[in-house]
């Protein structure tokens, strides 16, 4: 039974990570919110199936840009929520630039006759 | 931080697992109740979030893989598999642990010996400015000059020091203790603080004189420890002297190799007091250059300062502003003193780094060649692993990781083998009264050579099977294809078995080499008969004798000796020969080719030269006549007539000390020239010597006392014929080989070393030499199944056995001597009185290495023999 992700092959490196350090950067979440957020601000287009979901959480633990604690969640049940570091924050900035130059590069490319 | 986020995972593993598990739970109900608000029933929205979220453990695993690489992962897995190999093999696990724990054990141990003995600077905060320097005509000056050239001169920071054997009266014993008597600047020059108590300051010694400061070993081991040892009294030569500081663990004298005196006690106390003539030899001289000061300028203001003294006494301190400086090696005196000694001392450390890893070598051949026959004989699990899918770079992982496993615990159970040993060795007792003190430090130097060693023997006792295992093949090895009967000589073991003979010959040609000329370096003759002489020492201070009780006492008992039993001549000296002491200082030369020139001294008795076996080259010895209080006869070495008279004959030439005009001393005559004798050290060059006839009164005196006898045997009962003469006096008879133990114990040490060595390389190469052998047994069972059953008689299966261990003990020999012959040219400064190419030495070592193999083989051989073709056949 295969997950039904909904990710276009062929991203560049580092989108995950990009996408949900995007979501955390209107303050804390946890990782339910998270693909809520992606998917809805996609209009649908983008779901995050639990595998990439939680390991680039993990990555993103291990690289120090973003920290995590246990909390209540609205329905008062153990959600694990995270919050974006000052490195995160950097990090997002520097990636949120390269990506955009990247994707009008491409674009440029390929309106080009 | 990467690593340390990964290391708190690593810690906390269970609970972060559980964590995301958790987590992952959290969302799959948000999931399912969103499903059902979405209008889907209970069961039916539980299972689209399945669909839609796919496989919890694939997710578990992508996430744990984010914080333990696939790599490590990979790594533990290749140890702990290699482990579980290898604890099935006990007999290889066990044989590879000894063979590479005894090379770096025994190695690391002599490293860390040599180290400790050797290698460690002085303690001093920087011992690079300390200098060595004479002023005046002689290496020592009087106590009256050492406090006015060292106490409070701007300019000149500098100390005297003097060894001194005391008495050391506790209870009812009397112990000899080897003290040094320091000026009050001592410490301060070196920089060195008590670690209780305190040291000599110029403020302490004028409140209490009578002071001492101990080594910590003193304070361990004569002390016992004694928590309230400042203030506590020892009484010193009859002295009692306050115990004011114990200085640090781990000091180390300005001596070096270790040396180090018990106890510190100023110049000018009781026991020594303040000598009244400015002309007495008693200090030598240490000097600090200030930071900044360069050795010119410390030399001025020392010789400005000795011309003011000059002035103060123009009769007694002759020629006082002219000083000498030489350079203080941070290795301490010893090494200072004799270029040559310490020549020798640093290439013998050297020589012994390069055995220990030739030793080593030896140690990792043998472990490859077991490791090399067991891929061999594994040639069919590697086949399978291959044939399902295993990569051989992996398959080589897992044996480098194998290695590594063994090269680890071999070095490691080295390593603890060699704390031990170092311990050991250096707590040995030494052979002479000096006392001994070296830390063996457990340091980053030395885990570091660990370290290294363990790499390179992963290295080279990997490199082979990992090789082996490249030329596995799939369909040979499986088994499918009929196996070859056969043998090949010259397989991966075998080569590996010459380059381990090979290495071992020329570590035995090396140690060969090197305990001939150490044998022949103790055999070096001093010039003196040493085993048939035995000194006597008294000790007449601390019952304080006057000086003419002292010099009746020795009177007496040389009457006393001169008819003892077994005695044939009988006589004295100031200075023992290769004791540690010396005098040395200027004489002029009436109408030499030189006017001045630097001579060792000694002071003696008629008879000494007949005593020591010191023949005459030309003229006539003391007789009692020239013992006066102003000599007139003097006696001189070969090396001081021929560098001050060449081509001419010394006899009837005249010398004297040195003077202020006008008040000269009177010229002496020599009047007699006999052999060169060593003086300080065993290995120096020959020094130009005078000898000075005592004067009417005999002060500090070493009997000597000639035996056709055994000295040692005399020595036992010389004493008691002596006990009538003064009950005051306490005596201490001892044959000359034990005074000179000192001279002669590095010589014996570094052959006992050596040779330890050498025996450790030869058992290596037995057991190498032997398992191969066996093992081509082994593998040779069906061929001799065969030959057996048709008809070869035993001992021509035995020749054949023989034979192959022999051809490769030929060719390792044959190449090691190459090699040998080749490179221990470059050894030849350390070999004296030997070749470098001796052939005796070459001969003989090829000799056993062979003898060696024939023995070795012999035992698989004849297991071979015994075989019986039917069982030999079955194996197959």
């Amino acid at each position: 039974m295969g997950a039904t992700e909904r990710l276009p092959p062929g991203l560049p490196n580092g989108t995950v990570d990009l996408l949900i350090l995007k979501s955390l950067a209107g303050g804390t979440r946890h990782g339910y919110a998270i693909a809520q957020y992606i998917r809805a601000s996609s209009g649908d287009a983008l779901e995050l199936g639990e595998s990439s979901l939680y390991t680039a959480l993990q990555r993103l633990l291990l690289n120090g840009w973003v920290v995590d604690e246990w909390g209540a969640s609205h329905n008062n049940r153990r959600a694990r929520y995270y919050t974006l570091t000052a490195a995160g924050r950097k990090h997002l900035a520097a990636q949120t630039r390269e990506f955009d130059y990247v994707v009008t590069a491409i674009q440029r490319v390929l309106r080009t006759v | 931080m990467r690593f340390l986020r990964r290391l708190a995972y690593l810690l906390h593993r269970r609970r972060r697992e559980q964590d995301l598990a958790d987590e992952i739970a959290f969302h799959r109900e948000l999931a399912t109740e969103e499903h059902r608000a979405a209008g889907l029933a209970p069961e039916e929205a539980w299972r689209a979030t399945n669909r839609q979220l796919g496989n919890t453990t694939l997710a578990r695993e992508a996430a744990h893989q984010v914080w333990v690489p696939a790599a490590l992962q990979g790594l533990v897995q290749d140890i702990h598999y290699a482990w579980r190999g290898l604890s099935r093999s006990k007999t290889l696990l066990a044989v590879a642990c000894l063979s590479l724990g005894l090379s770096t054990g025994f190695g690391t141990a002599l490293f860390s010996v040599v180290n400790a003995v050797i290698l460690q600077p002085v303690s001093a905060q920087r011992p690079d400015a300390l200098v060595r320097f004479w002023i005046g005509n002689g290496n020592r000056i009087s106590w009256l000059n050492l406090r006015d050239l060292c106490d409070d001169t701007p300019g000149i920071a500098c100390a005297g020091y003097r060894v001194d054997e005391l008495p050391w009266q506790h209870g009812d014993d009397s112990a000899r203790l080897f003290g040094q008597v320091v000026s009050v600047h001592y410490f301060t020059l070196l920089g060195v603080e008590a670690t209780q108590g305190h040291v000599f300051t110029v403020d302490s010694v004028r409140q209490a004189r009578d002071t001492v400061v101990a080594t910590h070993a003193f304070w361990e081991r004569q002390l016992g420890r004694d928590p309230h040892v400042i203030g506590r009294t020892l009484v010193l030569g009859g002295h009692p002297y306050t115990v004011i500081g114990v200085l640090p663990r781990g000091f180390r004298s300005i001596w070096g190799l270790g040396i180090a005196p018990s106890l510190y006690l100023p110049a000018g106390s009781a026991a020594r007091p303040p000598t009244t003539r400015r002309a007495d030899s008693e200090y030598e001289l240490l000097g600090a250059l200030a930071p900044g000061q360069s050795l010119a300028e410390f030399r001025s203001k020392v010789a400005a300062r000795g011309e003011a003294l000059r002035r103060l006494d123009p009769q007694q301190n002759q020629d006082f502003n002219r000083v000498q400086t030489f350079p203080f090696h941070t290795l301490g005196l010893f090494l200072s003193a004799d270029d040559r000694m310490l020549q020798i001392i640093l290439l013998f450390a050297s020589v012994i780094v390069v055995l220990v890893f030739l030793l080593a070598v030896v140690a990792c051949v043998n472990v490859a060649g077991l490791l090399v026959a067991r891929a061999v004989a594994r040639q069919r699990e590697f086949a399978v692993r291959i044939s399902i899918g295993c990569g051989r770079w992996r398959l080589a992982r897992l044996l480098l990781a194998e290695s590594l496993l063994l090269a680890t615990a071999g070095v490691g159970l080295g390593a603890m083998a060699s704390i031990w040993l170092a311990r050991a060795l250096v707590a040995v007792p030494l052979p002479f009264p000096v006392p001994f003190e070296a830390e063996v430090p457990l340091d980053l130097h030395l885990l570091a050579y660990l370290a290294t060693l363990v790499g390179l023997a992963t290295l080279v006792v990997g490199i082979a099977p990992v090789l082996q295992a490249f030329r596995v093949s799939v369909v040979g090895g499986t088994g499918s294809a009929p196996r070859a009967v056969g043998h090949r000589r010259w397989s991966a073991r075998g080569v590996l078995i010459a380059v381990q003979v090979a290495a071992s010959t020329i570590l035995l040609v090396a140690t060969t080499l090197f305990v001939r000329s150490l044998w022949v370096a103790s055999r070096i003759d001093p010039g003196f008969d040493i085993a048939h002489v035995v000194t006597v020492e008294a000790d007449t201070q601390s019952r304080q004798l006057t000086a003419a009780e002292t010099s009746s006492f020795y009177r007496a008992a040389i009457d006393r000796l001169k008819g003892a039993p077994n005695v044939s001549a009988v006589s004295g000296a100031a200075i023992v020969p290769l004791s540690m002491d010396s005098i040395v200082h200027g004489v002029q030369i009436e109408r030499g080719g030189r006017d001045q020139a630097m001579v060792n001294s000694n002071w003696i008795l008629p008879d000494y030269f007949r005593v020591m076996g010191i023949p005459f080259r030309s003229g006539r010895d003391f007789t009692q006549s020239d013992l006066q209080a102003k000599p007139l006869a003097v006696i001189v070495n070969e090396t001081f007539a021929r560098s001050v008279f060449p081509g001419r004959s010394a006899l009837g030439q005249r010398l004297r000390r040195p003077g202020p005009k006008g008040q000269e001393e009177p010229w002496v005559e020599i009047v007699g020239v006999v052999a060169d004798s060593r003086y300080l050290t065993l290995g120096e060059d020959t020094r130009p010597q005078v000898y000075w006839p005592f004067g009417p009164q005999l002060g500090k005196i070493t009997l000597h006392v000639r035996t056709e006898d055994d000295a040692t045997a005399l020595a036992a009962v010389l004493g008691e014929g002596l006990t009538g003469v003064d009950p005051r006096v306490h005596l201490r008879v001892r044959p000359l080989q034990a005074v000179m133990a000192v001279a002669l114990f590095p010589a014996q040490a570094a052959a006992v070393v050596l040779a330890a060595l050498g025996v450790v390389g030869w058992a290596l190469t037995i057991a190498g030499v032997y398992g191969l052998v066996a093992y081509t047994v082994t593998r040779r069972i069906p061929e001799i199944g065969v030959r057996v059953a048709l008809g070869a008689p035993p001992w021509s299966v035995m020749r054949l056995l023989l034979r192959d261990g022999l051809v490769i003990a030929v060719v390792g020999v044959a190449a090691g001597l190459v090699v040998a012959a080749w490179t221990t040219p470059f050894l030849s400064a350390l070999l004296a009185g030997v070749s470098p190419r001796d052939t005796t030495s070459f001969c003989l070592v090829a000799a056993a290495l062979v003898l060696t193999a024939l023995v070795a083989s012999y035992g698989p051989a004849r297991r071979g023999i015994r075989l019986s073709p039917t069982e030999a056949l079955r194996s197959e």
